[in-house]
């Protein structure tokens, strides 16, 4: 891991319960969460370990800078450096389908507009289609479709997932649905399930359609 | 909320319910074992750093050396003992450490008497 320049110096208590917390069976714990998501959302049809040590190893780096806040009476090291990696993957995964928006919309506009300019057309401004939209879509409709067949036997699991297509997402929304807590909890948990067992032909099926 | 939005919160939903059921059910590999030693020699090392910039910070403490007062020097090892089991009689209260004085040298029994002359002498 790199070097990193020392200008964050928290206090002792701080220290100590960062160090009572961050055990190797913590950090092994993170790890295989930042596993899981990024298997969900997929980067180059498999998840490279070298991808998930460095979404780690940049949240670890974060807190132990200050870039990251962590208030230790507030909650847990290992719950604060989860919701780290929730949002790391997550902002990874849209800069990446930004910057293939972005390279595909520069190729398009270039050939467009010499194409156009040497027919001695008027160049257009308008922009190119948004491929990033696009793409999330596609990378959705994979997921759920590979999804809604493992689903068929599984009545609650498949509502669920008919809430999640429609945006409602989180426990409250859904139980004002209807659902009680305790089939969300047991959905939502057959749904985890499902979506780490996705068939590696399928999960990548979904994730191909990323990068085509 | 648009599409795209519902679309990212909605796999990113799938993404929660699979973290949790791998942190519920899911087992150490040998891969995410060896990954976990790496951090934490990562977070060690960092932690230790932090531990010597705050001492760095601090300082080297100051120490200055008192003279040992001239009826000390002229005490030889016997007086020195006696006048140390005095003062340890007479002052309880300090808490004095050694036991085996036969161990201790002449020069570091003058120290330590001064020192606690000097404790004496300052205690208010």
């Amino acid at each position: 891991m790199e070097e990193i320049a020392m200008t964050f110096l928290p206090s002792e208590d701080w220290r100590e319960k960062y160090e009572e917390q961050a055990t190797e069976k913590m950090l092994e714990r993170l790890h295989r969460g930042a596993r899981a998501r990024l298997r969900t959302f997929g980067r180059g049809g498999h998840v490279d370990a070298a991808d998930i040590e460095d979404v780690v190893s940049g949240v670890l780096k974060d807190t132990l800078t200050g870039k990251l806040k962590w208030n230790p009476e507030k909650e847990s090291l290992e719950d604060n450096l989860l919701d780290a990696v929730r949002f790391r993957v997550r902002d990874r995964w849209q800069r990446d389908q930004r910057l293939k928006h972005d390279s595909i919309d520069e190729d398009e506009q270039d050939r467009g507009i010499s194409d156009q300019a040497a027919a001695g057309a008027v160049v257009p401004t308008s922009p190119a289609p948004n491929e990033r939209d696009r793409r999330i879509k596609v990378a959705f409709d994979e997921v759920t479709a590979a999804l809604r067949p493992l689903c068929a036997d599984k009545p609650e699991v498949l509502q669920l997932l008919g809430f999640y297509m429609k945006g409602i997402t989180d426990r409250e929304e859904v139980v004002l649905e209807g659902m009680t807590k305790t089939t969300y909890h047991n959905a939502r948990r057959s749904l985890g399930r499902l979506v780490l067992n996705l068939p590696a032909r399928l999960r990548d099926a979904a994730i191909a359609a990323l990068h085509n | 909320m648009n599409d795209i939005k519902t679309n990212l919160n909605a796999l990113e939903a799938l993404a929660d319910a699979a973290v949790e059921v791998e942190l519920a059910e899911g087992k150490p590999t040998k891969e995410s074992r060896a990954a976990a030693a790496r951090y934490h020699a990562f977070v060690s090392d960092r932690l230790a750093a932090m531990r010597r910039a705050e001492l760095a910070q601090v300082g080297e403490p100051k120490i200055n050396r008192r003279p040992i007062r001239t009826s000390l020097m002229e005490m030889a090892h016997d007086a020195l003992i006696a006048e140390f089991t005095r003062l340890k009689q007479l002052h309880p209260e300090k808490g004095f450490a050694h036991r085996k004085l036969t161990e201790i040298t002449d020069d570091d029994l003058r120290t330590m008497i001064e020192d606690i002359y000097w404790s004496v002498e300052h205690a208010s």
